[in-house]
């Protein structure tokens, strides 16, 4: 569904990707990991169209996405939930989700989605007029995947998923996670924590300084001795 | 006595909302894009000149015209956007507050100038069966032209409020201007955000000139006055807010005309020093809740 093939990408002088394959089939949870500065958020960027790329392809379903501004990839079906998560912070929450809902695929659906999200997230509901900004991390995490669901995208890409939560609330995502994939959602997450998310997915990328280096099904991820060694803490 | 200041009040109120209606424009050009349009003076005198010739060519009444008058002027507004404006859109904001307020001060010579050579320096006026009358009230006189451009301003910004706050297009360019990046995100095209709101404020701009055109006519040079103008209510509120403009568009002119029974002429002063006071003591405005 999603084929990334053979991509680089600069910032000015520097190259942060060099020859990045990567694909994400229907239904499938994949998993990119790497340390910091390694080219997750670029990689994500790149597929958003916020950054062009300079060689490669890019495409979904079969349709070109290397030169398609962001809105027309968001329409196209591919949602990313960024690092520092993407709210609008003097928005209320119902707002930032009904923003989530702005492209015209998603509106008709609105109503339905909102209830759909406020089951799912009843700490939402709770503060659905509150100002996104005053909520707490955890709570902005949710808001911030609640308002990608809202775009009923057929890839969720969410980069840093974790990052601010608690164990529990960790926890609960990954359930999340399962449970939109079984509704039949591609999702590609960057995830710190490399053992649950390789727990998490079906397969996985493993990328450093701006190339894949190892991918593969999860459960042999898990078992490669340069993944324990270098990302896993386990000699 | 008290009747004069009641008067001086109404005075100040009306002239306050054309103020304030200025200046929404203006504020919402800076708060959705950090853009500074220091042209929109010269989009309010622009507005004067088109009721003018609306009214002198065809005869159509300024308060008739209004619609029209939005209309060519929000196309102008996105016209500006796209040609001008766009490519600084994509600088660190330091640089894009300068750079555009440079375009719009080169903006502001070219449309101050051309308006002169072509339609010459005189003062236009308008003459309507409407702007001799006025009512009286507890006493005082209430002008009909007055009246009409408080209803007219306050009806415009409760529409530019509610159409912010309720409708999809409204949501979007509030959550473009908190962060381009997550309306971006969410499927929003930000250049067409950016045009229609540039549209908006121009039209709004330009319907406050055609009320001014109503109460004291119009001539090239008022483009500076009003951008002067626009720039101290939009600061003193803080952009967030279109409500917090409005009502500091209608403080405003009612503090100029209060001063300008004890001061005369120096009666600009007053804003002046009121505004000093207002950026120490509050920086942010005296309506902005966060920036
Ligand atoms: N806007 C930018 N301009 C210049 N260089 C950038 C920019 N964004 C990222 N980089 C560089 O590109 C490289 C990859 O950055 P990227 O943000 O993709 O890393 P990451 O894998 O997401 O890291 P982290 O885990 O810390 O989020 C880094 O060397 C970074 O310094
Ligand atoms: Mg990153």
């Amino acid at each position: 569904m999603l084929r990334v093939d053979g991509i680089d990408l600069s910032y000015g002088d520097l190259q942060a990707l060099w020859g990045v394959s990567l694909t994400v089939n229907k239904g499938e949870i994949v998993a990119l990991i790497g340390a910091n500065g390694a080219g997750k958020s670029t990689l994500l960027r790149a597929i958003t169209g916020m950054v062009r790329i300079r060689k490669g392809s890019l495409d979904f379903n079969g349709v070109s996405l290397s030169k398609v501004p962001t809105h027309v990839i968001v329409e196209a079906g591919i949602y990313m939930v960024p690092e520092g998560r993407g709210l609008f912070p003097g928005m209320t929450v119902v707002e930032n989700l009904e923003m989530g809902a702005f492209i015209r695929r998603a509106r008709e659906g609105k109503g339905k989605n909102l209830e759909r999200m406020f089951d799912m997230f009843p700490i939402l509901s709770k503060r659905r007029n509150q100002m996104a900004g005053s909520l707490s991390g955890g709570e902005q995490q949710m808001l911030a995947i609640a308002k990608g669901l809202m775009s009923d995208p057929a890839l969720l890409l969410i980069d840093e998923m974790s990052s601010g939560l608690s164990p529990i609330m960790v926890k609960q995502m990954i359930q999340l996670v399962k449970r939109i994939r079984d509704e039949g959602m591609s999702i590609l997450i960057v995830e710190q924590n490399v053992f649950s998310a390789l727990k998490l997915a079906d397969r996985g990328y493993v990328i450093e300084n701006g190339r894949i280096v190892t991918q593969g099904e999860s459960a042999s991820l898990l078992k490669d001795g340069h993944i324990k060694a270098a990302y896993l803490g386990i000699t | 006595m008290l009747h004069v200041y009641l008067q001086v009040l109404v005075y100040g109120v009306y002239v306050g909302s054309l103020y304030g209606l200025a200046a929404v424009g203006l504020a919402l050009v800076f708060g959705v894009m950090e853009i500074l349009q220091i042209a929109h003076g010269s989009v309010v005198m622009l507005g004067a000149y088109a009721a003018f010739w609306f009214f002198n060519l065809y005869g159509i009444d300024p308060l008739l015209s209004l619609p029209l008058v939005a209309i060519i002027f929000f196309l102008v507004g996105a016209f500006l956007y796209r040609t001008l404006f766009a490519p600084t859109t994509k600088l660190p904001t330091e640089v894009k507050v300068r750079n555009s307020m440079l375009l719009a001060f080169g903006l502001i010579l070219v449309l101050d100038n051309l308006t002169t050579i072509a339609w010459t320096g005189n003062i236009r006026t308008v003459s309507t069966f409407y702007q001799g009358l006025s009512f009286g009230f507890l006493g005082i006189q209430i002008p009909c032209v007055g009246l009409l451009s408080l209803i007219l301003a306050a009806l415009l910004i409760v529409g530019l409020h509610l159409f912010l706050k309720k409708t999809y297009l409204g949501k979007s360019i509030r959550a473009t201007a908190q962060s381009a990046e997550s309306a971006s995100f969410t499927g929003v095209n930000i250049g067409r955000t950016y045009s229609i709101a540039t549209g908006i404020a121009t039209a709004l701009g330009a319907c406050a000139g055609a009320l001014v055109l109503l109460s004291s006519g119009v001539d090239p040079t008022i483009g500076m006055d009003w951008t002067l103008k626009s720039l101290l209510v939009a600061v003193l509120a803080g952009t967030g807010n279109v409500g917090g403009v409005f009502v500091c568009g209608l403080f405003f002119g009612v503090l100029e005309a209060i001063g300008s029974i004890f001061m005369g002429p120096y009666k600009e002063v007053i804003g002046l020093v009121i505004f000093l006071a207002v950026l120490i003591w509050r920086p942010q405005g005296l309506f902005s809740k966060q920036r």
